[in-house]
């Protein structure tokens, strides 16, 4: 059987990274000599418990001496709302075609219009929720049903 | 709100969905197994209780259950006509998808707490002929409870707990087709 380890460290750029190896490569040998890595045998119980598809890695603060992960909060909820913005310009970039179609119905314009509007006021509602999220489980919870329902909305 | 609170559910796609759903091939293998009720007795239950040290373990059903999950495909098409079916009701609350299963006749799910996940839940099944149910033990009153499904659709809501002296253990038989369809509803927006 092979012996993959696991790697969670600061590459050259001070970005966290992760990586599964046999044999490291130079810039992870760099960092395991400036104890600048984590190296297990298994995936962290962190990440394993919290954060499974390391969708915040870039916010993981590292606790070499005690083999801890951290998370910065505040860069885990710019995530979260990174991934909203991003959902929600998908939305409203279907909502544009959906206008298009309607031209001429007026009261279907105005629905559009008015859920294009709370598309809009999405990432500020969503940061004003934020302030109450205290670990990742509270960010994962964070998905406003507008995202997936704005087609039935209109 | 400490026990289920059902209603019927009206919706224009109920139907659609349904017809939808029948033109899908459905796995009927679990038909040859010796009946699986047992695994939603009381006696189990009392089992389980027991072993309250193993209490991490039984948030889930795990294995102990025979169903298939519906088609990915039928649910992302249905997804936001039943999310949004729930926004209305829970205007600042994020709905997630937790669960989307086909109980084929003699198909259970044992029982368990989903401790892991204490939130609100909302199940809208879809029996085929009725005989099919959700049972629960009442975790003020203790007592068991076996909430049996209507014809067609039935719509229940629960609290699920993470105390151990308030966890709502819960399981389902089928003696038919039944779809079941659930959310978490978590309050979290402003």
């Amino acid at each position: 059987m092979i012996n993959y380890k696991h790697a969670y460290w600061i590459n050259r750029n001070s970005e966290p990274c992760y990586t599964v190896f046999i044999t490291p490569h130079e810039q992870l040998i760099e960092a395991i000599n400036n104890n600048n890595a984590i190296i297990l045998d298994e995936i962290h119980d962190f990440v394993k418990k919290s954060d499974p598809n390391l969708n915040f890695l870039s916010a993981y603060v590292f606790d070499f001496e005690n083999k801890n992960i951290l998370i910065n909060m505040e860069v885990a909820k710019q995530i979260v709302l990174g991934y909203i913005r991003n959902r929600r310009n998908e939305a409203l970039k279907e909502l544009d075609a959906e206008q298009f179609r309607f031209m001429v119905n007026q009261d279907k314009l105005l629905k559009i219009d008015n859920v294009k509007q709370q598309l809009r006021d999405l990432p500020i509602q969503v940061s004003n929720s934020m302030s109450s999220c205290f670990n990742l489980v509270d960010l994962n919870h964070i998905l406003p049903p507008i995202l997936l329902s704005y087609k039935e909305m209109i | 709100m400490s026990e289920v609170i059902r209603s019927n559910i009206e919706c224009d796609f109920l139907d659609e969905f349904i017809n939808e759903f029948k033109t899908t091939k459905i796995n009927n293998d679990i038909l040859t197994h010796p009946n699986n009720e047992h695994h939603c007795s009381d006696d189990i239950l009392f089992d389980l209780i027991k072993k309250s040290k193993e209490f991490e373990n039984l948030q889930k059903a795990n294995e102990n259950k025979k169903l298939i999950y519906l088609d990915r495909k039928l649910i992302q098409k249905y997804n936001s006509k039943f999310v949004y079916f729930l926004q209305k009701k829970f205007p600042t609350s994020s709905i997630l998808l937790s669960g989307n299963f086909l109980y084929p006749k003699n198909g259970y799910m044992g029982w368990h707490t989903n401790a892991d996940t204490p939130y609100l839940r909302c199940y809208m099944t879809y029996s085929e002929n009725g005989d099919s149910y959700f049972k629960y033990r009442n975790p003020t009153s203790n007592k068991i409870i076996i909430d049996n499904d209507n014809i067609g659709w039935t719509l229940r809501y629960f609290i699920i707990s993470n105390k151990i002296e308030e966890l709502f253990w819960h399981c389902v038989y089928s003696n038919t087709n039944r779809i079941s369809i659930g959310y978490r509803i978590i309050n979290n927006l402003k």
